[in-house]
């Protein structure tokens, strides 16, 4: 049983305690997870003999040190009866390997050696529109948080999407192309990230961002909240397909209520598909069709022969563009590499 | 200042571009432009093997812009390519007034300029309802469902009535991806796989179904019959679609903007989507009582076993003992008024007509 490992421990027995990783992002969301896995540790040490049933490890991948200081204070009375590490990555470490890959006008993907020497937010920059940033900028997150995972030794991540964003989610990834991914990146369960196994859990998932809200306003965690930048303002043309569909969720919510969860069910029905999948060079991710073959169906520009060097996803691919190419990591590091490379600000 | 070349279409760097391609943002000139996009239709063909030569093909047509194009243009590759295919229009009247009689007008003048036979099927000779009985029957929310329906099965009818096993629409990408999302947003698991399929065939079916458009964008279809100067109806039908697929609609247009190929991804992403295998509960049941059993559904109908059952009303295949049509026909006859009110006495057609003659008065 899953729960079993999360319980309170008593006696000495404190070998079999999993390390749980919950990445921070400062959104009400995830402080509101934090909030409540403190809660539970806190009634976990109650009693006298009780050791609690895991360590946590905080950790936030971004250049923000300070706030997370301001929450070790604001949190430091309990904070001190409970084992627990706080971490702040930079996301900088995600910068490693590079090549540049371009997409030829018949869709063969090249793979050529890089000499530039750029920087996180050069790589980002490369991409002008902002829908490919933001998908470019959720792989550098997720990736550095996994690999956190693995530095610190934790067999449990756990996120603080709620049902919202979930469903978000799941319709910004098949607008991406990248639908085959659903079930692998947003349904509870094992993974597998640099030769190690991952639990991921996304507790969150059966409450609305509404009631979050709600929850961090009556919890007094407002101060903690990171603002986003709000896109009311943006045009249409201006926004992210993330942003879209969010948007698209908030006018739909009052009407149609039952959309949101209706979405994240229906997800949690997905499998991957069947078949021997190809990793993309780009995102890591699994390609299970060759895009090129696909698009010849339909393109008379990649009904063309030739051969690709090197395998990219459909998702990457169009962020790439006909034509277009750029420069980025090209590899995952091992696990030693992980370990090696890693200076984790403590 | 832009340069003069910029003016250039991108593809054969000769003519003046006129237009952007939808799909993706590509200067065209006319000319290429057909070249184009008869081709990605005839790779799109070639590449699924829709066609077999000798074979006799209905194009399902509405007279609106899809079908418009779907006609032309199958005419146009059948003889460039030599598919070997016949070609013959099937249209189904639904009976609504003020919008079906007008298209079917166009249906008949593209028989004429297409040279191709022309079958219609009217609901009211089938069914013995029209569209506009149902909704004064049952209201305007539940048009589509029964529309739908019996035109599925209006449109199978009719060609087996001419002997004819293949039937082509023009349901196009943008159609296709709004299925899609539909399917996400409603939770649609029992169509989640298959809405993407090109060709489709009801079990046991002799007929089957396919879309030569499921690449196309709608707005290239659009652009292709305005500079083919093609003659199509352009009106929405009057029992216009369900409010909810309205969003999903807007949300993809919106998408459409920041990322012209969306269209394509969504559809990329539909035709990977796979369900995870039920788990089958261990039961106590032994085979031999399995084979005895009957699944009555809640709605009272009965579910029979194997496949290529027939309806028992009206002989149409059915996993039912009474097809879903006959089933809604049934409900329908229940709260058919037995008299007409003589208030009613003006009766629909003219009303309409008149309403239509005020609209176009001018002073």
């Amino acid at each position: 049983m899953q729960d079993e490992k999360f319980k309170v421990k008593f006696g000495k027995s404190t070998a079999e305690r999993p390390k749980v990783l919950l990445p921070l992002s400062y959104g009400s969301s995830s402080l509101a997870l934090f909030d409540m896995v403190v809660s539970h540790l806190e009634e976990q040490c109650q009693n006298e003999r009780a050791v609690q049933g895991y360590v946590l490890v905080v950790l936030h991948v971004g250049e923000d040190a300070a706030r997370m200081e301001r929450l070790r204070k604001k949190y430091s009375q309990v904070l001190e009866k409970l084992e627990a590490e706080f971490v702040t990555v930079d996301p900088a470490v995600f910068v490693r390997d590079l090549a540049r890959v371009t997409v030829t006008e018949e869709y063969a993907v090249r793979r050529t050696e890089n000499s530039e020497s750029l920087d996180l937010q050069e790589l980002l920059l490369q991409f002008e529109s902002r829908s490919s940033r933001q998908d470019f900028w959720q792989q550098v997150v997720q990736e550095v948080a996994l690999r956190s995972a693995v530095a610190h030794d934790c067999s449990v991540v756990i996120f603080g999407h709620s049902m919202s964003r979930l469903a978000e989610e799941i319709l910004a990834l098949t607008a991406k192309g990248r639908g085959a991914e659903t079930a692998h990146r947003l349904t509870d369960g094992e993974i597998e990230y640099a030769g190690r196994r991952l639990h991921v859990i996304h507790p969150l998932r059966d409450v609305l961002a509404s009631e979050i809200k709600e929850y961090v306003r009556l919890g007094g965690l407002q101060e903690m909240v990171a603002t986003e930048e709000s896109v009311k303002h943006k045009s249409a043309k201006n926004k992210t397909v993330n942003e879209l569909v969010r948007e698209y969720f908030e006018t739909v919510e009052s009407e149609y209520p039952e959309v949101i969860s209706t979405v994240v069910k229906i997800g949690t029905k997905l499998d991957s598909p069947q078949g021997m999948a190809q990793q993309c060079i780009l995102c890591q991710e699994a390609i299970y069709r060759d895009p090129k073959t696909w698009l010849e169906q339909m393109s008379e520009s990649a009904n063309k022969e030739v051969q690709s060097d090197v395998p990219l996803c459909y998702g990457c691919l169009m962020n790439l563009g006909v034509g277009g190419g750029a420069v980025w990591p090209v590899s995952r590091p091992s696990r030693e590499e992980i370990l090696a490379e890693y200076i984790l600000e403590e | 200042m832009p340069s003069r070349t910029s003016n250039l279409c991108e593809r054969c760097e000769a003519s003046k571009a006129v237009m952007r391609r939808p799909k993706n943002l590509q200067k065209l000139c006319k000319e290429c432009f057909f070249h184009v996009f008869e081709t990605e239709v005839h790779l799109t063909i070639e590449k699924e093997k829709l066609f077999q030569p000798g074979e006799t093909v209905a194009i399902g047509a509405s007279g609106g812009k899809d079908s418009t194009v779907l006609a032309s243009i199958l005419k146009t590759l059948n003889e460039r390519y030599n598919y070997g295919i016949h070609l013959v229009l099937l249209s189904i009247d639904e009976g609504i007034v003020g919008y079906r009689d007008d298209s079917l007008a166009t249906v008949k003048r593209n028989q004429q300029q297409y040279e191709m036979p022309l079958e219609i099927v009217s609901y009211k000779d089938l069914y013995n309802w029209t569209m506009d009985e149902i909704v004064s029957c049952s209201g305007v929310k539940s048009s589509c469902t029964y529309c739908g329906v019996l035109r599925r099965q209006a449109l199978d009818r009719g060609a087996m009535k001419l002997g004819i096993s293949h039937v082509v629409t023009g349901h196009n990408a943008d159609d296709m991806a709004e299925t899609v999302l539909m399917n996400l947003l409603r939770g649609d698991t029992a169509r989640l796989e298959s809405s993407t399929n090109i060709t489709t065939k009801s079990t046991g079916s002799p007929i089957k179904r396919s879309k030569p458009f499921k690449y196309c964008y709608q707005k290239e279809i659009v652009l292709y019959a305005h500079y083919k100067k093609l003659d199509y109806f352009s009106t929405e039908c009057t029992y216009a679609p369900e409010a909810f697929r309205g969003t999903a609609r807007v949300l993809m247009k919106n998408l459409e903007s920041v990322r012209p190929s969306c269209i394509l991804d969504i559809i990329y992403s539909g035709e990977h989507f796979k369900l995870k295998q039920r788990k089958k509960r261990p039961g106590p049941k032994t085979p031999a009582l399995q084979d005895q059993e009957t699944e009555i559904r809640s709605d009272g109908s009965v579910s029979l076993q194997n496949n290529g059952n027939r309806c028992e009303r009206c002989g149409y295949l059915s996993t039912n003992r009474i097809c879903k049509a006959c089933l809604l026909l049934q409900g329908l006859e229940l709260s058919r008024a037995k008299l007409s009110i003589a208030a009613d006495a003006v009766p629909k057609v003219e009303e309409d007509q008149l309403q239509r003659r005020l609209q176009h008065l001018s002073f």
